[in-house]
């Protein structure tokens, strides 16, 4: 069964070093309508993403020249397209770096394969999912986000977003001033429920912030925490 | 800090003990002086000036000079209280003595009185028993007809009665306190100030700081308080660098049993599909099952290892040796490599059996790992004066030299060695060097020409 609808099959780019588990994930993954490629070094890694393109990148953050922080933020500076990272369990630093970085979503190792797959699925379908082209853009103070495009501006200025920032800054431009629960951010977003503790959607909130310098003295707008219930975007001019 | 009691805190206590001593000592010298003035003086009663000058004439009549000067010696021993001078005609004392500054006065006086009035009246006391002063010289005969003077000095050391007044003990007692209190004071700071320091470092320990130390100041003491502190420092050093040990391995251990059992859940998802290959994805769980067994069981035996007592036993290395080489032999035959090793004779160390037999054989068994087929490997025992050092050489691809120091390190890899099936828990070089290191030994790799490792461990010999 193939991960998406889409016709061809998907590459992916595998990169970790352990070679027996990357082929064993190879031979796991590829009955789904994919193909991957496997890397074993970060060098070998960008060297692979340099020459060719790839739908999805998975990626061990625990590479062991350490690595794949550098290679991710290497690869965000081009690319949009998705990337899942493998982190160490209780790695906190790690992942929030990873996410900051521009990862889309992450799994602690060891991880469930069939976890691995509805990840895929769920982050491959939210980057292939294109709105419909009369969706409207939306505009709120000198924020413009155009949906069909992906294209976010601030004071008419391109900022770059990952596919998750994007998804989870649209949701909250659509309804302004009101609470949207983490559940809904985390589906849309991410294509899954986020867990208990899950930092992922925090993290991406704090990218957003950092990106359009939100929360800065004289902005007026701002994402706001509701502990327990959602995000807010407010303060709309 | 808590303030202790007065009464329970050792300055208190030293201080005023030590000061208290110096007051009672103070007291019983002075008391003692006291009593000894007072016998001294006491042993004057019973004597009087007019019978000393009767012995004195019947010993210079009888015994003539020498008998006089031992006479008055022999008084001189007998009572300490008083002193007895006799003169000649020149004014020289016979034994040589100065005459002190008072008998001087007496004798000056007497001789006034003697030229103004006759010498008959002056020094003939009525020999019936009148009282015959102390403070009167006394004329002496001896048989050659010349004549003598005597003086007495008694109550020599009367000056001691001043011990006697009550308000003049009272000031010396005070002012001896005073001026020993800042001395006591200075002594016991002396001694507990630097219990403070060590327990102010002690507490930073066990509040888990690992990095306190006492002061510099205070650990470079030459006194048994600096000793106290340098191995109050040196125990610190040895629990921040076990715990940093453990905490590394812990860290290290997590990461890789991840591995193994990330793979163990991708073989048995795999397996669930049932398909031709589902031998092979169980036989894939059993391997990851058995690399976590060995993973286990190395860390268990590393961890150990580090916290062992100090070895006791004597035992022949070169037996040691033969016995892995020959555990060694079975599996290097299978991969058609050759165990050279020719028995020396005996080399007694001190060490534990079991622990230096598994650092010799996770090295022996990482060459046989490395060596490439059809090649040897050569094991060779070197007897030093002090160390023996035993060579473990292999004929493999060697090591980066970068990456020669950390080959020990627990689970290091070179940056080349990916976790490519068959390579080992990355343990059993970090367990040989645990063990050479609890038996006060060193171990070290270096490259060979033309290709090859060696490793050497080299052991204190028994002396």
């Amino acid at each position: 069964m193939p991960f998406t609808h889409s016709a061809v099959a998907h590459r992916i780019l595998l990169i970790d070093d352990d070679v027996e588990l990357a082929q064993m994930l190879r031979e796991y993954l590829e009955p789904n309508h994919s193909l991957l490629t496997l890397a074993h070094t970060g060098a070998q890694g960008l060297a692979l993403l340099a020459q060719h393109d790839y739908d999805l990148v998975l990626l061990d953050l625990m590479l062991p020249d350490g690595s794949g922080l550098d290679l991710l933020k290497h690869y965000r500076r081009r690319s949009r397209r998705p990337v899942i990272m493998f982190t160490a369990h209780g790695g906190e630093t790690d992942r929030v770096l990873g996410l900051e970085f521009g990862a889309d979503d992450y799994l602690a190792k060891p991880f469930s394969p069939r976890e691995l797959k509805a990840r895929i699925t769920a982050v491959l379908r939210r980057f292939e999912e294109v709105p419909e082209a009369t969706t409207p853009s939306l505009t709120l103070g000198a924020l413009t986000l155009d949906p069909a495009s992906g294209r976010v501006r601030l004071d008419g200025e391109d900022v770059l977003l990952t596919g998750a920032e994007q998804r989870i800054l649209e949701l909250l431009m659509r309804a302004p001033g009101q609470v949207v629960a983490r559940e809904q951010i985390g589906m849309y977003a991410l294509g899954r429920r986020p867990e208990r503790y899950d930092r992922s959607i925090d993290t991406h909130i704090s990218t957003l912030r950092k990106k359009l310098r939100l929360g800065t003295s004289g902005d007026t707008l701002s994402i706001r925490n509701l502990r327990g219930l959602g995000y807010v975007l407010a303060g709309a001019a | 800090m808590p303030w202790l009691l007065p009464t329970r805190s050792l300055f208190w206590r030293a201080f005023l003990t030590f000061w208290g001593a110096m007051a009672i000592i103070l007291v019983c010298g002075m008391l003692f002086t006291a009593t000894v003035a007072w016998y001294r003086i006491n042993s004057l009663d019973g004597l009087n000036p007019a019978s000393l000058t009767h012995d004195a004439r019947q010993v210079a009549r009888n015994h003539g000079m020498k008998g006089l000067e031992r006479w008055v010696e022999a008084m001189d021993r007998r009572y300490s209280a008083l002193k007895i001078y006799v003169l000649d005609a020149r004014d020289t004392e016979i034994l040589g003595r100065t005459l002190p500054a008072r008998t001087h006065d007496w004798l000056a006086a007497y001789r006034a009185a003697t030229d103004r009035s006759t010498q008959a009246d002056y020094l003939q006391p009525d020999p019936a028993g009148e009282r015959v002063s102390w403070w009167q010289p006394q004329r002496l005969d001896l048989p050659d007809g010349s004549q003598l003077l005597m003086l007495f000095l008694p109550f020599d050391s009367s000056h001691w009665e001043v011990l006697g007044l009550s308000p003049v003990a009272l000031a010396l007692l005070l002012f001896a306190l005073a001026v020993t209190a800042p001395l006591c004071w200075a002594l016991t700071r002396h001694v507990t100030a630097p219990l403070t320091q060590l327990r102010q470092a002690t507490h930073a320990l066990a509040a888990g700081r690992l990095d306190a130390q006492t002061p510099p100041k205070l650990a470079g003491r030459k006194d048994e308080l600096g000793l106290l502190a340098r191995d109050f420092n040196a125990m610190a050093d040895r629990l921040k660098g076990l715990v940093d040990t453990r905490e590394q391995l812990l860290h290290n251990i997590a990461h890789e049993l991840r591995s193994p059992l990330a793979r163990l859940r991708l073989a048995a998802e795999l397996a669930r599909r049932k398909d031709e290959r589902q031998d092979m994805q169980l036989d894939r769980i059993e391997r990851e099952c058995e690399r976590l067994d060995t993973l286990v069981g190395n860390t268990l035996r590393l961890a150990r290892l580090g916290a062992q007592p100090e070895p006791s036993d004597t035992l022949d290395l070169a037996g040691v040796v033969s016995a892995v080489v020959d555990d060694a032999r079975y599996e290097a035959g299978e991969q058609q490599v050759r165990i050279l090793w020719d028995s020396p004779a005996p080399v007694p160390v001190i060490g534990d059996r079991d622990s230096l037999a598994s650092a010799i054989e996770n090295v022996l068994r990482n060459a046989v790992r490395f060596a490439p087929a059809h090649s040897a490997i050569r094991v060779r025992l070197l007897v030093g004066a002090r160390d023996a050092c035993l060579e473990i050489e292999d004929r493999g691809p060697g090591v980066p030299p970068a990456d020669l120091e950390s080959l020990f390190e627990p689970f290091f890899r070179t940056a080349s060695g990916s976790k490519a099936p068959g390579s080992g828990a990355g343990l059993g070089l970090s367990i040989a060097q645990a063990a050479i290191a609890a038996h006060k030994g060193r171990i070290s790799a270096r490259n060979v020409s033309p290709q090859g490792l060696s490793v050497r461990m080299e052991l204190p010999l028994l002396v």
